[in-house]
């Protein structure tokens, strides 16, 4: 029942999830400091709404569209309020290996989003937002969460967790629409 | 200069008497105008009608309405508060019929209801309330 397409999107979304979901084992024993929870946090926001931007730039779909207005609006709003929290707890982000995936993670994505046009790239803007929200939402939850120290940015990452989800039931949807 | 500074003492003596009853400002509840206007930092009324129609608050927090379904009289207002994440707006469901402007965190929309509605938001559209009339 394992068709060779179905078995490569799997591997696509099991490797998009490792970038977040393994990192090196020396981050795997060190916890997080706050600094390096800010970085990811700015980061992984500002990685969506470049997506949205290069949706935008790519898609006459009008459900795309929309969604991708959707992500750059609250993802910037997030940001707007981490900033702005980070600045109140004097935390200056520091970047970190997580950070570093990430960002490797969006330019090999934004390479492969560049690389299609029409109908082939809706589909995989669609199924990579679904994957990169189950993505940050999982290291959210497994390490952002328990290894934040200060009460404050961790009740912003507990707020975040239902824009989140809201993004990752809308992406789900419409990635399934492409099947 | 003696009577702005009198009116002002007695609006302070207001506002702290309707605050002291309107309860915890953060929770949804069943208000008078003037009880929310103080709660909510506003200048409140020197004079309470007679028969004063209510506001009642919906706040806006994890993408969702509460309370969803709200139940007032005809000619009550509702206020919405967003004290979430992100910006929302408020819109008749399904048609956009009326709606608020976009609506960022902090931002608040007041709308006075003759008639029961559903709305939504038109952003998040899995965000939905009611408006009932008792
Ligand atoms: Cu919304």
């Amino acid at each position: 029942m394992f068709s060779l397409q179905s078995t490569t999107k799997l591997l696509a979304t099991l490797s998009l999830a490792c970038l977040f979901l393994a990192p090196s084992a020396d981050a795997q024993t060190k916890k997080l400091s706050d600094p390096e929870i800010a970085s990811v946090a700015v980061t992984a926001n500002q990685i969506d709404v470049n997506y949205g931007k290069i949706a935008l730039k790519k898609s006459k779909n009008a459900e795309i569209r929309k969604f991708a207005e959707t992500m750059i609006r609250d993802h910037e709003g997030v940001i707007k309020q981490a900033v702005a929290l980070a600045t109140k707890l004097h935390v200056t982000p520091l970047s970190n290996d997580m950070t570093k995936s990430l960002l490797a993670g969006e330019k090999k994505t934004t390479k492969m989003l560049n690389g299609k046009s029409g109908k082939a790239f809706d589909k995989a803007y669609a199924e990579n937002e679904a994957a990169y929200h189950d993505a940050v939402i999982s290291a959210i939850k497994t390490t952002l969460i328990p290894d934040c120290q200060n009460a404050e940015l961790k009740e912003l990452l507990n707020s975040v967790m239902p824009v989140l989800a809201h993004h990752q039931h809308m992406a789900h949807e419409m990635a399934a629409n492409f099947k | 200069m003696k009577t702005i500074f009198s009116s002002a003492f007695s609006m302070v003596i207001l506002a702290l008497a309707l605050s002291a009853c309107s309860g915890d400002a953060n929770q949804p509840s069943n208000t008078t105008e003037a009880e929310s206007a103080a709660a909510n930092g506003f200048t409140p009324a020197a004079t309470v009608p007679a028969k004063p129609h209510k506001t009642d608050t919906v706040i806006i927090k994890a993408m969702a309405f509460s309370p969803a379904t709200i139940t007032v009289q005809k000619g009550d207002t509702i206020y919405w508060i967003n004290q979430d994440m992100v910006a929302h707006d408020i819109s008749q469901y399904p048609d956009r019929k009326w709606h608020s402007a976009l609506l960022q965190p902090g931002d608040h929309y007041v709308q006075t209801f003759d008639d029961s509605s559903s709305y939504f938001c038109s952003i998040h559209p899995t965000m939905l309330g009611k408006v009932l009339l008792q």
